[in-house]
């Protein structure tokens, strides 16, 4: 109830200060270099004020630095309200906090503020590292509670922190049954700002030249599948992603006219090419999901997260995806889409003008006409002369690519023709559409590669890739210009093509057995975390029951259960902490406690101000004892007053001391 | 040093002694705080524990924590908060397991004069073999004294009340408590030992002292209760002068050792409560202890005449209190 009034000493405000550091490092890399900075300044400050018992600046300097953080962050991030300018000033108040910290009231505010710290560091990742590097700091920050009741500071460093980590183990298992059977309430509970989900790389709405290339070096998962039937064929698994119909000169972007139309598949009844498929998808930030060609919703299993097919067969999802989702598509890869609207067909054919001298591109429209009329005006031959004058004219498939200028296509066809699959994807469709053919540019991913460990496909970013559907012969036809000039880009991936692999990620790149073997096991162990532990939901959580045999799961039973086994896990638990003899750090001291309870349970009980001497001639005395015992006993005692009086060690002796007493008995 | 159980004890053999310890003074709260003769365990029943407002805090922190998690739909959240709400559950059990089953036993405390301060010590039995921390003792909302227990021993907490009149001081209850291991929660317990201390009434400073002259001794005494001169070492007994003790014989021995002196046999001088002259009874005992302390800082033999109550002449520390806790309970 009362706290004491004292200022803390320096050892309590220098383990602060580390803890502040510990709790916000994994922040650092995503804060701004003025307020990293400005951290570090007013660290080295603080840290230099507690070295030399210093004096805390006056109220005045303090309004003053509050005022600098927050024009810092001000200018930083442009405001002041968010996420992100959010954690940074809580991490500078906390530090601040420091500076005008005078009891030990203080102290604990800033212990909260580090937990809240450690919170922020779960918008940017989820991983088991981060976790397990929060349970190393969580420690250290009860260690300091510790630390701060401890009032007459008897306890050293290393015991408080490994009284600290018995408490953390002992409150694992309430953890593990509160996150199990706690009721999950789907989120969010009110809007998020616009940068709740900031900082992740992946494909984007949009294609401009770069765009796919940047990604190319990524190798973070861009999500996973578990295929219940047969699994695609290399060359069959085209991802869609985005259709992207308007361009502008630079640009690719997404036609976002409503539309309530739906796409037109014509489905065949009796294929046998129909993938059904479950896609763990890592958070996107966008609305709309992946799937292989002509997808359907699958009817046999409901999927997990809803979604809609829009008109271009892309999959629409109603909020943009900020975490890891499960869906589920069926794909029948034969079929072909016959949609194609009034409306999207005049988009199709739209070619970017400029400002004062009609269409962009005019070396490209003249070649499209001279193409067009060697092919006799059919279409399917025009894309074939097309995808040739891609293989003839000495087309190089790179990650370095030229820049480009005004006129794109034409610099790109006539000029430097080296390109990534996005140059490829967005002149062939020019090309298509200065023949008035209706072409739109697909964005996705291209390949995967199973996972022999759990029999998950994985698709990594580094997978990304652009291409084309034209509409030919009244269906919408997929035409991948990239596979005329690197056709084993889409035969293997992305690592045969003969691309730079110095840009690629190193774990695609090693021919190491082990460390590919590594990396799988790594990977099949981050999806099971992904699984069960970032994707653990209601529905994971009802599945679950059902497994242990609960049935009936409204919120009241889940409740009923969820208080009797915090009540046996506590009353484990807490069976092991009231009851539990703390190992003593002096082990002879710990085997003379145990001899004494031997002795006290034969009704001899030793005084807490007898000594061994004392207690050792009052043995003695008071039994009838046998021989045996007596020089047992004798031996013992004088082991013990050797070891823990004498200051020689002597291992045989206390290996025998170990042994007399577990064997002690009193015989008469 | 001469301690207040030993005179109690004595009174006792007297009937001068009140039966304290069943007085019932905390009757209006729970019967489980005391009094208490002599020795108490805090079992489970007598341990309370509640958070202290940092442990409030603490529960708004893991409010907080919960509703950002659901919002932000962060299952990594979820793991901390719930694990920083299994590390308070253990904490509440850390708190209590800090301060229970130790036992408690009432300790002798000194006599004083009325106007000083009387410490009460209380003592702490660990029987368990874990170490206890940071265990302290108050009264009325004050912090007296603050311990740490080791495995499997003993310690004494003390505790002061002041003293404002002659006669008995009780310590009344006392609350022992603790907020290790974490200051989110605190646990105590309220006990009253029924200990007690004899309040000697303050000494008339003012008052006119006798002049002792040692020139008109009266008869020379061998057989060892003299003052004069050292003439043997006999085995010590208990009650025996402590100021006589041969520290160096003790020293070389295993025994303790009082010295016998011959010499002149010690004047004896009677304080009487008649020969006060002054009318107010509280006054005059104030007079006689101031001349019962003069009397002893010259090693004089005195004894005491009240009007119910007559001490026989002595010297020592033992007579001295003796007489002084008689007129306590005047």
């Amino acid at each position: 109830m009362k706290i004491a009034a004292d200022k803390p000493d320096s050892n309590i405000l220098f383990l602060l200060l580390t803890e502040i550091h510990l709790s916000a490092l994994p922040l650092y890399s995503n804060m701004p270099l003025a307020i990293t900075l400005l951290i570090v300044a007013l660290s080295l400050w603080q840290f230099f004020l507690i070295k030399n018992h210093r004096e805390n600046p006056g109220k005045l300097i303090q309004i003053l630095l509050i005022i600098i953080c927050f024009l810092t962050a001000l200018y930083s991030y442009g405001h002041i309200f968010g996420q992100q300018p959010g954690i940074a000033l809580v991490t500078l108040m906390t530090i601040l906090k420091l500076f005008e910290t005078k009891n030990i009231r203080d102290c604990y505010i800033i212990i909260y503020s580090a937990f809240f710290i450690i919170a922020s560091n779960f918008f940017h990742s989820q991983s088991i590292w981060l976790i397990l590097y929060v349970f190393f700091i969580v420690v250290f920050l009860v260690a300091t509670l510790i630390t701060l009741s401890d009032q007459l500071k008897s306890m050293p460093l290393k015991s408080r922190l490994s009284m600290a980590s018995r408490f953390v183990f002992y409150a694992m298992p309430l953890m593990l049954i509160l996150f199990v059977l706690f009721p999950r309430i789907p989120g969010p509970l009110w809007g998020l700002p616009d940068d709740a989900f900031a900082g992740r790389t992946g494909l984007s709405e949009e294609m401009s030249p770069g765009s796919i290339n940047q990604l190319i070096s990524s190798p973070a998962i861009a999500f996973r599948v578990l295929f219940y039937n047969e699994i695609p064929s290399h060359r069959q698994l085209y991802w869609r992603g985005a259709v992207l119909s308007l361009y502008d000169g630079k640009t690719w972007r997404r036609d976002d006219a409503p539309d309530s139309a739906q796409a037109n598949i014509q489905y065949d009844s009796d294929s046998k090419n129909i993938f059904r498929y479950k896609v763990t998808l890592e958070p996107t930030r966008l609305n709309w999901l992946l799937s292989l060609e002509q997808p359907d919703i699958d009817n046999s299993t409901s999927s997990e997260h809803a979604y809609h097919i829009n008109r271009e067969a892309m999959l629409i999802t109603r909020n943009k995806i900020t975490k890891i989702i499960n869906y589920s598509v069926s794909s029948q890869t034969s079929a072909r889409n016959q949609a194609l609207f009034k409306q999207e067909d005049y988009k199709n054919r739209l070619l970017p003008v400029s400002k004062n001298q009609g269409n962009k591109n005019p070396q490209t429209i003249k070649l499209a006409r001279k193409l067009f009329q060697s092919s006799d005006f059919n279409t399917q031959q025009y894309i074939n002369t097309v995808l040739a004058y891609f293989q003839n004219n000495n087309f190089v498939y790179t990650l370095n690519p030229d820049l480009l200028g005004e006129n794109a296509i034409d610099d790109f066809l006539f000029n430097s023709q080296r390109g990534f699959c996005e140059h490829y994807a967005s002149a062939f469709t020019y090309l298509m559409r200065a023949a008035g053919i209706p072409a739109r540019v697909v964005v996705g991913y291209q390949g995967g590669k199973m996972n022999p460990l759990d029999d998950y496909m994985i698709v990594r970013q580094s997978d990304a890739h652009a291409w084309t559907e034209v509409w030919a012969g009244n269906h919408w036809q997929r035409v991948d210009p990239t596979a005329a000039v690197s056709p084993d880009r889409i035969e293997q991936g992305i690592l045969q093509s003969g691309i730079e692999r110095n840009r690629l990620p190193l774990l695609l790149v090693s021919n190491n057995e082990l460390f590919k073997n590594i990396g799988f096991l790594y990977d099949s162990f981050q999806n099971s975390w992904n699984q069960w532990v970032i994707g653990f939901n209601q529905k994971k959580q009802n599945e679950l029951l059902k497994l242990l045999g609960f049935d009936d799961q409204d919120a009241s039973n889940l409740i009923m259960l969820l208080i009797g086994c915090l009540i046996i896990v506590g009353g484990i638990v807490s069976w092991f902490l009231l009851t539990h003899k703390t190992i003593e750090k002096d082990r002879v001291q710990h085997y003379y406690n145990m001899f004494c309870l031997k002795l006290k349970r034969q009704g001899f009980q030793r005084q807490l101000n007898e000594g061994p001497v004392d207690f050792e001639k009052r043995f003695y005395k008071k039994h009838s004892l046998s021989q045996k015992t007596k020089t047992d006993a004798m031996f013992i005692f004088k082991a013990y007053r050797t070891l823990h009086y004498g200051n020689k060690k002597n291992s045989d002796l206390t290996t025998q001391y170990f042994k007399k007493i577990k064997s002690f008995k009193i015989r008469k | 040093m001469f301690t207040l159980t030993r005179v109690s004890r004595l009174f006792r053999r007297h009937t001068l002694w009140p039966d304290f310890s069943r007085r019932p003074v905390f009757k209006f709260i729970s019967k489980r705080s005391g009094p208490f003769d002599g020795a108490v365990t805090l079992t489970r029943d007598r341990v309370y524990i509640i958070p202290t407002k940092a442990g409030l805090i603490f529960s708004l922190l893991l409010l907080t924590l919960l509703i950002g998690s659901i919002n932000y739909e962060k299952n990594l959240g979820f793991v901390l908060t719930f694990l920083l709400t299994g590390i308070g559950g253990v904490l509440l059990l850390s708190t209590w397991r800090n301060i229970a089953w130790l036992e408690l036993k009432s300790s002798d405390s000194l006599p004083v004069f009325s106007g000083e301060i009387a410490t009460f010590s209380v003592q702490i039995l660990n029987h368990q073999l874990i170490q206890r921390h940071s265990i302290a003792i108050s009264q009325h909302g004050v912090q007296h004294d603050i311990v740490d227990c080791a495995a499997n021993s003993k310690q004494m907490i003390y505790f002061k009340v002041a003293s404002n009149k002659r006669g008995v001081l009780n310590a009344g209850r006392f609350r022992l408590y603790t907020e290790f291991p974490s200051g989110l929660f605190i646990a105590w317990t309220w006990l009253d030992l029924s200990m007690s201390c004899i309040v000697y009434p303050a000494p008339d400073n003012k008052a006119r002292l006798p002049v002792f002259d040692h020139s008109n001794s009266g008869d020379t005494d061998s057989s060892g209760n003299g003052v004069e001169n050292f003439s043997h070492l006999r085995k010590y007994h208990q009650g025996d002068n402590i100021a006589r003790i041969s520290w160096k014989a003790a020293a070389k021995n295993d025994e303790l050792f009082s010295k016998e002196f011959i010499g002149a046999k010690p004047v004896t001088h009677w304080i009487n409560w008649n020969d006060i002259p002054v009318r107010d009874s509280e006054q005059r005992l104030a007079i006689m202890t101031a001349l019962i302390i003069h009397a002893k800082n010259h090693q004089q033999c005195y004894g005491i005449k009240l009007p119910q109550k007559q001490i026989q002449p002595d010297s020592g520390n033992k007579h001295f209190h003796f007489c002084l806790t008689a007129l306590a309970l005047y």
